[in-house]
Parts: structure tokens; sequence; C-alpha cells
């Protein structure tokens, strides 16, 4: 809206002003005359311009369009001038001079228009290009923390230090190696996740920790075996990308199992590259395969990031009993 | 005044029985048990006053489980997972405590807990005075 007012301001000053100027120069015709013949064709321009040019892309284009409709605008303003002024026959023989006037000082305001306009679109789109790195920075920030809190998996924190607290005065010992597991999980957790040189070993001995800390809560109910040969262990594997799957098993499969059971993890160089599987004993997907939210989330997300379509992660229901995650990494 | 506590993980659940008995001495604690099954069965036989309910069980979760307790059975949830706040609410527990729980949190829900169980007895005391005042006519004094 404040466009348009503004439009209709400078329209009528800058008319006035070539009103003003022709006065001086030929005061034949009278200070009102001019004045109503420059708004008639100043306003018929600046209306078929706005309607008209706005409406088309930037370039050259414009300009072309412009050669038309300007001496429409200018015939047209013309016309309602003679009108309003009820001059007619008099003004017939110098029609040259108003078109010619009109067109130079028409040319003049449309451009100016038509550059301006031309601002105005350049100032929206760097507007528009720094909004659009502030979003994507944001969504790279909140991808990150995301990442950062299905890694440290807060409710198993929570649970490990409540069990820390509930052993210091009963079984100190025990309390104070349920610590030391802690801070060693902790440590490769938040350090190893920047690292691009881990091994599939190095994640196997972290993952080996995690559940030598949960065998610690669980008792008997949480049993395991890692059946990979050495020298699948010392292939490049991405840092925190088992640790959710096995998680998930002991929180949803076995957690929730009377009696506990057994996690078995396996890997195998195939054709189409490294597969790994954990394979636990627990209740079984109830049909919503994705459970566990967050950390299967981030592991897919960063499948694809690394892998695009190769990299997978499928879940199914065993035969007899349990579950088997199966993630499959490209050579 | 009977209670029992639900908590699969062994030492969490051996720890808050300790800790209710130096908070509460006057409490009994009839059962411990470690499974959503095993828990649904003390509560239907052994009718307890309070339950003390983790809610990640294997068996059955807390939250159904806190379906079978009587109406006169009054639960707490005791969980490291703050998402079932509102399940709770609807369950109407007396109380949630987040794992690991504070000694002063435990406090201020056994506060609670004592709280109840006292605000019974004085309004059936109040309910048995009106009852006798309008039965025994009142003396004239001479």
């Amino acid at each position: 809206m404040k466009k348009i007012w503004f439009g209709f301001l400078a329209t009528f000053a800058y008319c006035t002003a070539i009103a003003g100027l022709l006065t001086l120069l030929s005061p034949k015709e009278g200070f009102w005359h001019e004045f109503i013949f420059a708004q008639c064709i100043g306003f018929s321009i600046s209306l078929i311009n706005s309607l008209a040019l706005s409406r088309m892309p930037p370039g050259k284009l414009r300009y072309v369009a412009l050669s038309v409709t300007l001496p429409i605008s200018i015939v047209v303003g013309v016309a309602v001038a003679i009108r309003l002024t009820g001059s007619g026959d008099e003004v017939y023989p110098s029609a040259l001079q108003p078109l010619l006037i009109g067109l130079f000082f028409g040319i003049i305001a449309s451009i100016t228009f038509i550059l301006f306009e031309r601002i105005g679109q350049l100032n929206l789109e760097v507007k528009q290009r720094q909004l659009s790195q502030i979003e994507s920075a944001k969504r790279e920030m909140e991808a990150q923390l995301k990442m950062l809190q299905a890694q440290i998996e807060p409710h198993f924190l929570f649970n490990t230090l409540a069990n820390v607290s509930s052993l210091i005065d009963n079984d100190p010992l025990l309390s104070k190696k349920l610590l030391e597991r802690l801070n060693d999980w902790l440590r490769v957790a938040l350090t190893r996740a920047r690292s691009d040189r881990t091994t599939l070993g190095d994640e196997l001995d972290m993952l080996d920790n995690y559940l030598q800390i949960l065998k610690i809560r669980f008792g008997e109910r949480l049993r395991w075996t890692m059946d990979v040969p050495e020298d699948v262990r010392g292939l490049v594997f991405p840092p925190m990308l088992l640790q959710p799957l096995v998680g998930n098993a002991v929180r949803h499969g076995i957690g929730l199992k009377i009696g506990g059971g057994k996690i078995v993890i396996r890997a195998v160089i195939k054709k189409t590259g490294l597969c790994i599987e954990v394979n636990d004993s627990g209740v079984g997907l109830s049909g919503d395969v994705d459970v566990g939210g967050t950390g299967l989330a981030n592991v897919r997300a960063r499948l694809a990031t690394l892998f695009g379509e190769a990299g997978k992660l499928t879940f199914e229901n065993n035969t007899k009993v349990g579950v088997t995650a199966t993630l499959e990494l490209p050579r | 005044m009977k209670a029992i506590i639900a908590d699969d993980e062994m030492h969490l659940a051996e720890d808050l029985r300790r800790r209710l008995n130096k908070l509460w001495p006057e409490l009994q604690i009839i059962s411990v048990v470690h499974d959503g099954v095993a828990v649904t069965a003390a509560l239907i036989e052994m009718k307890p006053d309070i339950a003390f309910l983790d809610i990640c069980m294997p068996g059955q979760s807390g939250l159904n489980v806190a379906c079978s307790a009587t109406g006169d059975c009054r639960v707490v949830f005791v969980t490291a997972y703050d998402d079932h706040a509102v399940q709770a609410f609807e369950q109407a527990a007396v109380d949630y405590l987040l794992k690991p729980v504070s000694d002063e949190r435990l406090a201020r829900c056994v506060e609670r807990l004592q709280q109840r169980s006292k605000a019974e007895p004085d309004a059936l005391l109040a309910r048995l005075h009106k009852l006798l005042a309008a039965a025994v006519p009142p003396e004239k004094s001479e």
C-alpha cells in the first residue's frame, strides 16, 4: 500500500514540476493548462506502466514493451487532457509538441521506474538468500544437537546414575566400578563422534563397555556375544551407528521380556559391502517398525548422508523369537 | 500402612526399599517385585495401600498395571522417562518421581502420602462426631 501512495505522490510531483518548467519556457498556455496536460499524461503513463510492465519479468523485454506502451499512454493522456480543458482544434496543430515533450519526460520517468523496481527486487533476493542461509545454518545446528542428544541417550544416563546412587551405601565397590565404566563410555561417545578414522573394532569395544554397564543394571537378564572376525574389525566404520541399534534391542526387546534374553552382534563382508546384524531374543516388533524414536531416525539420516541409497537399515521379526536389525554399508 | 515396590532393576528396587524404611519406618513394605505380571498379582492378592511402580518393566508397563490397583491404593510412579506424565495423571497417580530420585524429592512424596492417609481418619471422626451429636439429646443446664 505504501508503495502505491509513494508512486502516486512521485508522479504528481514530477508532473507538477514539468508543468512548472514548461510554463516558464512558454508561458503562452498558462500554468493550469500545462498542469492538466502534464498530470493526465503523467498518470496515464504511470498507470499503464504499473499495469503492464510490473507483470513482466526483469530484462530487455521490459524496455521493448515500454517503447510500445509509452506512445499509447501519451496519446491517451493527451486525449483526456483535451477533454478536461475543452481545448479542441486549437491544440491540434501543435499535437506533435505534447507528444515529443511527453516522450522526453516519459522515457526518463519510465526508465527510472523500471530501475527502481529492479533495485527493489534485487534487495528482496539478497534478503531472501540471507534468510535461507540463516535457516540452513539453524537446521544444521539442530541436526547436530539432535545427534548429540541421541548419542548421549539421556534415559540411559539417568538410569545408570540412579543405579550408581543406589549402590553407594550398600555396595560402594560396584558403585565405583559402574561410575568408571560410565565415565569411559561418555568419553568415547562424546569424542569419537567427531573422528573420521574409527574402525568397526573401536565401535565394538565401546559397545562392550555399554553392554557391561547395562549388565550391572539388568543382571542375568542380559547376555551377549559378538561374532566378528579380526579382519572385519579393522575396517573403517562411521562411529555411533551401532549403539542405537543395540540400545533399542535392550530397551524394547530384552528389557520388556520376563527373564531377559541374548544379543548377538554379527558382521560379515558380502559382495555388496559390509553387513552387520544385531539380533535379540526379546519381545519382538508389534507391527510398528520404527520403535526407538530419535536414535533410529538419526542412524537413518546419517546413513543417507554418508552413503545415499546404498546404506540400508532394516528390521525383521525372527522366525522364532526376537528381532534382527540389519545394517548394510557399501564397500 | 502396606506398600509394594516394583522395578525391574534390582539395585533400584532395593535402594527404594531402604530409603523408604528410613523416611517412613511405620510403612510396611510387604513385597518387592520385578515385572509387570508379578505386580498385577501383588496388587490383587495383597491389596496394598500404596504402590511404587516403575513404568518400563517386562511383561506389562507400570501404567497398564496401575489399572489393577483398587480404588484405595495410591500409586506413585518412579521412572527415568519424563514422557509418561500425562498418562500418569490420567491414572490419578499421587506422584511421579524422576530417577535418580533425590532424598528431598522422596521426602516430599512421603509427606504427601502421609498427609493423604491422615486426612481420611480425621474426616471419619468428624462425621462420627456429628452423628453422635444428633443422636444424643442436649443436656439441660440447671
